[in-house]
């Protein structure tokens, strides 16, 4: 059994974003931490899954080839909604920035869900 | 609707919709399957269900609903009168008829902002109480109190889920043989998606219905879950009807639903159960507790904060695990910081009231909690309104039984949720089903709400009861709050507002000239 992880990561190799975001009590009520792409990679081989992942500033380009298919037209209903978000400098602002990027819904989040 | 008066001096009963026998010198009324009941301790084996039993010899009255809390039943109290009845409306009549003067309940409304619903157990109004499901209600000596029927079930030695399988079959045959006109409400889930498939195997037949959103809105932006639903109905080889749920109908039924639930709810599938117990034949199936008993939304989000934050309030994550209004209960309310407290010890109570680990904490709450305060009264109360049956195949007491009889990691493992089921049924679904994420029932909710009837903006019950904030009732009132308010939020208030606003033009129609 996994050790409870991130279901929505951000991908990165900024230590100080991680030390930001990680304990922000935001960040744990909608279950995302920083992850590395080297510790995505190996969570994944572990077998776990993703609701969500942003790519910050480009790392972990090559994850998204595990995560979705590269065409454009695959079902999003059953692949994890990948976001990415490109920030020019990492401060304080950055966490907001990045839980509204999560929050964004998608093309077909016309439809609320819930219930 | 059923109702029953009995006087407290006498104990003469006046009532409606029951069914009466007389055992061990008591009167017993009854509704359902509870024929047989000779004591209120006969509603710990009961579906769907309420019972009444008066003694007057020993100047005392119980009563309740079935353990799961499939029936709902709301009762008020005078010094000389006590009013039991599954209808809300009923009671708050009843007692005002009476010169109660009902007041609202500022903690019920924080819970309602908080989990989405008022919790079974109170009110809205501090006089009237949603009976708890899981025990039963004793007058005596001129008070009411509860008695407690929860027993926690042990885990077996096996690992097999074979019970469960077996216990989902028994209940699928037993209603597949009541009806010749069964109507599965599917969504297109994975748990809706297994009553479809069982109600269909061969020789059984039932049909689909699902929710369409009128033409207008698949052709500008798509069909939400509906595809799905037709896979379903595909692979079972069956028919599946669509029910209109365009915004003029939505409005309508949400309309009926303020009107007539025993409380406000948050959760916006209600207006559309109204809607598919509209266009029910006879026999309505849903998938409900698949969720509950196998999973459960927050489990995944209570068990990572927990994990990150271990000293962490358990009655906070619980609170927040909804995924409603909590963390804005300061800006909601004048009494928000207080309110906030009050919820978080409100949830720390509950989580503390069930045995075992953290994970067989939550499996009893998602079951016991939401199901009875909220779920069950989704179906039976649009199902009296139109004169149907609602059936939950999942949600019975042996299905209970055998589902928490096996080990939890049976079922959750984090993050994955419903293994048992799907280990179960996936070989006979579609694998779409399988491999889809949960998402909810999917609506267009923001649409929906600017086309409601204006005059469920006109917020002025909700100012008039004193406990909200003057900036936060002007920010839902503005004429651009569609766009600026989240829909949710939004939604929640002209529930709340619509429902409250009923109550007192109820009253006031009610009141003898």
């Amino acid at each position: 059994m996994l050790t409870p992880y991130p279901l929505k990561p951000v991908i990165t190799n900024d230590k100080r974003l991680a030390a930001l975001y990680d304990n922000h009590p935001e960040s744990i009520d909608m279950i995302s931490a920083c992850l590395t792409p080297e510790e995505a990679n190996r969570l994944l081989d572990q077998g776990a899954v993703f609701d969500s992942v942003v790519v910050l500033n480009g790392d972990g380009e090559q994850l998204i080839q595990r995560l979705v298919p590269m065409t454009e037209d695959y079902d999003e209903a059953l692949f994890p909604q990948v976001v990415s978000v490109t920030l020019d400098h990492i401060d304080g602002q950055s966490v907001p920035v990045i839980h509204s990027a999560l929050g964004k819904r998608r093309a077909r989040g016309f439809f609320a869900a819930g219930g | 609707m059923r109702w029953l008066e009995i006087d407290l001096e006498t104990f003469a009963v006046r009532q409606s919709g029951f069914s009466e026998h007389a055992a061990h010198g008591r009167a017993i009324f009854h509704s359902g399957s509870l024929g047989h009941a000779v004591r209120i301790e006969d509603i710990k084996d009961a579906e769907y269900a309420q019972l009444v039993v008066v003694d007057a010899a020993a100047r005392t009255i119980a009563f309740g609903r079935d353990y799961l809390g499939h029936y709902p039943l709301t009762y008020g109290c005078t010094a000389q009168t006590l009013i039991i009845s599954d209808s809300y409306s009923y009671v708050h009549s009843a007692l005002c008829a009476r010169g109660v003067s009902l007041t609202i309940s500022e903690e019920a409304l924080a819970l309602f902002f908080t989990m989405g619903f008022v919790p079974h157990g109170r009110s809205v109004y501090r006089e009237i109480v949603n009976c708890e499901a899981t025990g039963y209600y004793l007058w005596k000596n001129r008070s009411v109190g509860r008695v407690n029927l929860f027993e926690p079930i042990a885990i077996s030695a096996s690992d097999s889920i074979s019970a469960i399988g077996d216990a989902i079959e028994a209940e699928v045959d037993r209603y597949a043989r009541q009806s010749d006109q069964i109507d599965i409400w599917c969504s297109g889930g994975l748990d809706s998606s297994i009553m479809a498939m069982r109600f269909n195997a061969k020789p059984r037949q039932a049909d689909i219905i699902t929710l369409a959103y009128g033409h207008a809105i698949h052709e500008q932006y798509g069909d939400g879950e509906r595809r799905f639903a037709r896979t379903v109905a595909q692979a079972a080889q069956t028919h599946m009807r669509d029910v209109d749920l365009s915004p003029q109908q939505f409005d309508r039924m949400h309309t009926m639903f303020a009107e007539t639930h025993n409380g406000p709810v948050m959760d916006f599938p209600l207006p559309p159960k109204y809607s598919l117990a509209q266009a029910t034949r006879d026999l309505a199936i849903t998938g409900e507790a698949g969720d509950t008993f196998f999973g459960g939304t927050k489990n995944a989000s209570i068990m990572y904060a927990h994990h990150k934050q271990p000293d962490a309030s358990l009655g906070r994550l619980y609170a927040v695990a909804h995924n409603r209004y909590f963390k804005h209960l300061k800006e909601i309310f004048k009494r928000g910081e207080q309110l906030e407290t009050f919820a978080v010890e409100h949830c720390d109570k509950l989580v503390q009231a069930y045995p075992g680990d953290l994970q067989r904490k939550l499996f009893y709450l998602n079951s016991h909690e939401k199901l009875g305060s909220m779920i069950f009264a989704q179906s039976y109360f649009p199902s009296q309104v139109f004169g149907i049956r609602v059936r939950h195949p999942i949600a019975s007491l042996g299905v209970y039984k055998a589902s928490f009889s096996v080990p939890d990691h049976r079922k959750f493992s984090y993050p994955f949720s419903k293994i048992a089921l799907i280990e179960l049924y996936r070989d006979q679904l579609p694998p779409v089903i399988v491999q889809r994420k949960k998402s909810g029932t999917q609506l267009p909710l923001g649409h929906y709400l600017k086309h409601f009837n204006p005059e469920k903006f006109d917020f002025s019950p909700l100012r008039e009861a004193g406990f909200f904030q003057d900036a936060f009732l002007d920010k839902v009132s503005a004429p651009d709050a569609c766009e600026t308010v989240p829909p949710l939020l939004l939604y929640a208030c002209t529930t709340l507002n619509h429902w409250l606003k009923h109550k007192e033009r109820h009253h006031v129609d009610s009141i003898p000239a």
